[in-house]
C-alpha cells in the first residue's frame, strides 16, 4: 500500500508541474470574468443560468482536456524513458503501479477541478448578485454536476491507463478515450432511437450492436446533471448514490482489466 | 551575437512590415458587408447528439447567433437590410436549440417576440412554445404567451382562457388574473397589447431585441392615443371623424404622432386607425414587406 501510495504521489508531482496542465488552469481561470462580464449578459432573460451553463461546460472540457493529455503520457513516457523498469524492478507489483499511476491521476485532476470550481462559483455568485435571477441557484446541483463530471472523467482516466498497459504508441490510448467520450455521450441517443418507433424499421444487426455498446460501453449521459444544475431541477440522493456506484464499478472493472493486461505485458 | 541578430532581425521586420498590412486590414474589416448569414445547421436530432455533454451551452450558442444575426439586420439607417431577414432559417435555429436545450428561456422569448409581433407567424411561434410548457413547469411566461397569442392573434378564446388559467395557477398573482379577465373582454384592445409588450420589454436584460418591441411599443401608444381622440370626436360629435386632420382641427388633439416606422396614420373606412407603415420597417406607400 506504502508503494502505491508512493506512485501515486510520484506521479501527482509529475502531473502538477506539467506545463500543459499549469497552461489550461491560467486560461480557464482567466476565461470565467470573460464568461460572466462578457458573454453571460448577451442573454436576454437567464444571464446567472448561462453563467452557470458555461462555467459547467468549461470546467468539463478544460478537465477533459487534461485528463488525456496527462493520461495518455502517464504509462507511455514511462515504458518509452525506461522508467517504469527501474520503478518495476523495486519491490512493488505491476498492479500497484497501475493502481498507483490512476491515484495519482485522480488526484491531479481532483486538483484541477477544485481550482476551476472556486473560481467559477466566484464568477456565478457575482452573476447571481448582479442580474435578477428567474430561478434561485441551487448550489448543491452546481457541486454535483461537478461531481459527476469528476466521475465520469475517472472513468476515461482509467480507459487511458487500460490502453496504455496494452499499446506502443500513444495514438492508440488518445484516440480510444476519445472515442470511448464520444460514445459514452451518444449511445443513449442511439438506444433511444432503437426503442422508438422508428427504430423498428432498422435492420436488427444494427440495433443488436447498438445495444451491445450500450451495455458495454458506459453510459456518460448518466453523468450530465448540466440541466438540474442551471436550472435547479429536482436532484434525489438516490440519484447520486446510484451514479458513484455505477461509475466505482466501471471504475473496478477498467482498472483490473488493466492491471491484468499489463501484467502480460513484456517490457522490453 | 549574430545567431542572435538572425532571429532578432526577421522579428523586427516582420513587425515593422505589419504595421502597414494591420492598416489595410482595418480598411477591409470597415466595408465588409454587415449581412452576417445564419448558415446551415445539421438535423435537430443530430445536433442533439453530437452536443454531447454540452447541450445547455451549445443551445445557448445557436440562440446568441440568431439574436445577433437579428441585430445586424434591424438598422434604423438602413432599413433596406430588414426585407433580407431569413425568418425560415432563424426559426429552424430556434426550433433546433429548444430541441437541444428545452429550459432555454431565451430561446422562448425571442421567438415570441420575433414570430409573433414582427411577422405573424402565430402557430409557429405556437409550436416552439408548446415544448417550453412541457418542461420549464415552473415558468408561467410559456403558457402566458400562449394564451395571448389565443387571444390576441388567433381569436382563439377556449385555448386562450386554457392557458391563461395555467400561467395564473402557477403566478397565483392576483395581478395577472386582472391581466386575464381584461384578455377576456377586450381581446382587440391596443391597451392590452401595450400592457402585453410593457411587461415584455420591461422582464428583457438584453437591449438588442428591446429595439424593435419598443418602436412597436411607440407605434401602438400612438394609435392608442388616436383611437381616444377618435372615440372622444364621436362622443361630441355624434360622428366618426373621417380623416385624421379633423381631430387636430377640432383641437382634440394638439399633433399627430409620429410613426416610429416611417409610415403616416391615417383613419380607414371603417372609422380604424391605420398606418401606411403596417407596423413593418422598410415598408413604402403601404406596401408589405
Amino acid at each position: 500500500m506504502k508503494n502505491i501510495l508512493s506512485i501515486a504521489r510520484i506521479t501527482f508531482i509529475g502531473g502538477r508541474r506539467d506545463k500543459v496542465f499549469i497552461t489550461l488552469i491560467i486560461l480557464s481561470v482567466l476565461l470565467f470574468p470573460l464568461i460572466v462580464f462578457a458573454i453571460s449578459p448577451l442573454s436576454m432573460r437567464q444571464v446567472r443560468e448561462v453563467a452557470v451553463s458555461l462555467s459547467l461546460s468549461t470546467i468539463s472540457i478544460i478537465s477533459l482536456v487534461l485528463t488525456i493529455n496527462l493520461g495518455v503520457n502517464l504509462i507511455y513516457k514511462d515504458i518509452e524513458r525506461r522508467f517504469s523498469h527501474s520503478i518495476l524492478s523495486l519491490p512493488i507489483s505491476r498492479e500497484g503501479y497501475i493502481l498507483g499511476k490512476f491515484i495519482g491521476l485522480a488526484v491531479i485532476i481532483l486538483v484541477g477541478i477544485i481550482t476551476l470550481t472556486l473560481f467559477s462559483s466566484i464568477g456565478i455568485a457575482v452573476a447571481d448578485k448582479m442580474y435578477r435571477p428567474n430561478v434561485l441557484m441551487s448550489w448543491t446541483n452546481f457541486y454535483a454536476a461537478i461531481y459527476f463530471d469528476y466521475l465520469s472523467l475517472l472513468i476515461l482516466a482509467s480507459v487511458t491507463i487500460l490502453v496504455s498497459a496494452i499499446s506502443t504508441n500513444i495514438f492508440l490510448p488518445l484516440f480510444s478515450t476519445i472515442g470511448v467520450y464520444i460514445i459514452g455521450y451518444i449511445s443513449q441517443t442511439v438506444y433511444d432511437y432503437i426503442l422508438s418507433p422508428k427504430g423498428e424499421e432498422l435492420p436488427k444487426f444494427i440495433c443488436l450492436i447498438s445495444k451491445g455498446v450500450y451495455y458495454i460501453f458506459p453510459n456518460l449521459t448518466l453523468f450530465d446533471i448540466k440541466f438540474k444544475a442551471i436550472y435547479n431541477l429536482p436532484l434525489t440522493l438516490d440519484n447520486v448514490l446510484n451514479v458513484t456506484a455505477y461509475s466505482l464499478l466501471y471504475l473496478v472493472i477498467i482498472l483490473t482489466l488493466a492491471m491484468f493486461a499489463f501484467r502480460k505485458r513484456e517490457m522490453l | 551575437m549574430i545567431s542572435h541578430l538572425k532571429i532578432i532581425i526577421p522579428f523586427i521586420i516582420s513587425v515593422i512590415m505589419l504595421i502597414p498590412v494591420q492598416k489595410n486590414v482595418e480598411k477591409i474589416m470597415a466595408i465588409r458587408p454587415m449581412e452576417e448569414k445564419l448558415g446551415f445547421l445539421p438535423s435537430n436530432e443530430f445536433m442533439k447528439g453530437a452536443s454531447l455533454n454540452h447541450k445547455a451551452a451549445i443551445s445557448e450558442w445557436i440562440f446568441l447567433k440568431t439574436m445577433t444575426y437579428l441585430g445586424m439586420k434591424i438598422d434604423n439607417d438602413r432599413p433596406e437590410l430588414s426585407k433580407t431577414i431569413d425568418y425560415y432559417r432563424m426559426y429552424k435555429f430556434l426550433d433546433a436549440s429548444t430541441y437541444i436545450d428545452p429550459y432555454n428561456i431565451d430561446a422562448y422569448y425571442f421567438t415570441e417576440a420575433v414570430f409573433t409581433w414582427g411577422i405573424g407567424r402565430i402557430k409557429e411561434a405556437n409550436y416552439i412554445l408548446e415544448r417550453g410548457i412541457e418542461y420549464r413547469t415552473w415558468d408561467f411566461y410559456i403558457p402566458f404567451f400562449l394564451g395571448f397569442n389565443h387571444f390576441y392573434f388567433l381569436k382563439d378564446f377556449k385555448n386562450g382562457a386554457k392557458y391563461m388559467e395555467m400561467a395564473a395557477r402557477i403566478t397565483g398573482d392576483p395581478l395577472f388574473t386582472t391581466l386575464t379577465s381584461k384578455l377576456f373582454y377586450e381581446a382587440n384592445e391596443t391597451s392590452v397589447a401595450i400592457g402585453f409588450l410593457e411587461m415584455m420589454i420591461k422582464n428583457m436584460t438584453a437591449g438588442q431585441l428591446r429595439e424593435p418591441l419598443e418602436i412597436r411599443l411607440k407605434a401602438l401608444k400612438g394609435i392608442a392615443y388616436l383611437e381616444w381622440a377618435v372615440n372622444k370626436y364621436n362622443e361630441t360629435y355624434k360622428k366618426k371623424p373621417l380623416d385624421i386632420n379633423e381631430l387636430l382641427q377640432q383641437k382634440i388633439i394638439t399633433a399627430i404622432p409620429e410613426d416610429p416606422y416611417g409610415g403616416k396614420f391615417f383613419i380607414d373606412k371603417q372609422g380604424r386607425i391605420r398606418t401606411t407603415s403596417k407596423l413593418a420597417l422598410g415598408v413604402v406607400n403601404g406596401n408589405s414587406i
